[in-house]
């Protein structure tokens, strides 16, 4: 016989022990599990939610590296596709004239100039605006001004005031339009303002 | 093989998780209860050592063929008390626990557990079990409950093989002595 094997009286204990009930809320504690379990491991009725406590789950696995690989090529993705890449503006500041705080523009703001399309400066505020050439063009409240690059560099003034610092280009011209007439500019610093 | 309930956990066939917890937590919550005495503690270590399992499963580190479903989760739940116990500093070993060991080999014959007192000794032995000292309780319930030999106790417990013998002499000792009354009493 196995010295290590229950003795008879060992036996008994263990039978009478196997019979005592343990009184706790079963029916809760089995909710409790199921709804653990089948938020972490069940594979059917996957929520957005619990996939995204997949992915930061403690517990790292190849899935999740497939996972996060694919993620950041997505936001690479993306952040390409948001991005305006032919616009010809490189920055805008807006200058608050009151108290000078200067502050970025708003998105928006810089997208419809991106596009080409007329934008207006907002009142009170002046903007400086920094093209792909590294020309600026420093605009008055409520001025009204598009940019466009093409085989020249269009500038178009419909309304308000704007001093522009042209950088040296010989194969672009630089030419500004408005209501009145074409500017073809020469100099390299000079002041427009459109009075009605 | 392949319908085992470990099978159609992974492949989250429904109904699987409540067949888990149908077939083993009432013997688990059994041996945590016994070990901790405590219920919300032994349900919480029931709760962690499910989900553990399932993530063991999931991740593929749980085979088969390790030996049974009911042994594994077992050996979780009792080693995650075990845990518990010592982060309390209830398991450490102090000189004055290890007295000579009780000689009881001659006493394990008879031990009529009737049908009308067995009610009364389960409750006996239940409190005694609760009011052992924790080293002494987690000893004879790996004996008890898992059939561990003298060696795996003690491998688990980090205490030498006699100081065991100690335990569980001590501890059969002592419920012996407990339900000896409610067997002369039915006798008599």
């Amino acid at each position: 016989m196995n010295r290590d094997s229950l003795t008879p009286f060992e036996e008994k204990l263990r039978d009478s022990i196997n019979q005592c009930a343990v009184s706790y809320n079963r029916e809760l504690a089995k909710k409790r599990f199921l709804k653990e379990a089948s938020a972490r491991f069940s594979k059917k009725n996957r929520s957005p939610l619990s996939v995204i406590s997949w992915l930061f789950h403690p517990q790292l696995t190849w899935s999740h590296t497939a996972a996060y690989t694919l993620l950041i090529f997505v936001i690479i993705g993306l952040f390409y596709i948001v991005q305006p890449v032919s616009g010809p503006v490189q920055s805008v500041q807006f200058v608050y004239e009151s108290n000078q705080q200067e502050t970025q523009v708003s998105r928006l703001w810089l997208n419809e100039l991106q596009s080409g399309n007329f934008v207006m400066v907002p009142k009170g505020i002046s903007a400086k605006i920094l093209l792909k050439d590294q020309s600026l063009l420093s605009c008055s409240p409520e001025t009204q001004i598009a940019v466009r690059f093409g085989s020249e560099r269009n500038i178009s003034l419909q309304g308000g005031a704007i001093r522009v610092e042209a950088a040296k280009d010989t194969e672009r011209l630089m030419l500004v339009q408005t209501p009145f007439g074409k500017i073809e500019v020469i100099g390299t610093v000079f002041n427009i303002r459109l009075d009605e | 093989m392949n319908d085992s309930l470990e099978n159609r956990l992974i492949e989250g066939y429904p109904g699987a998780f409540e067949e888990l917890f149908e077939r083993y937590a009432d013997s688990l919550m059994r041996l945590s209860y016994m070990l901790l005495g405590q219920v919300n503690d032994a349900e919480d270590i029931i709760q962690e050592s499910l989900i553990s399992f399932l993530e063991a499963l999931r991740s593929g580190r749980y085979k088969q063929e390790q030996g049974t479903l009911s042994a594994y989760l077992r050996r979780i739940v009792r080693n995650r008390c075990i845990d518990r116990m010592k982060k309390k500093g209830l398991l450490t070993v102090s000189l004055h626990q290890i007295a000579p060991t009780v000689d009881d080999v001659n006493q394990d014959e008879k031990c009529p557990l009737t049908h009308l007192h067995e009610k009364r000794i389960r409750q006996t032995i239940e409190s005694e079990i609760q009011n052992m000292p924790p080293l002494q309780r987690t000893a004879i319930i790996m004996r008890l409950l898992e059939e561990q030999s003298h060696q795996q106790i003690a491998n688990t417990l980090e205490i030498t093989i006699d100081h065991v013998k100690n335990l569980l002499g001590r501890a059969r000792k002592r419920l012996r002595e407990s339900i000896q009354p409610i067997i002369e009493e039915r006798v008599s």
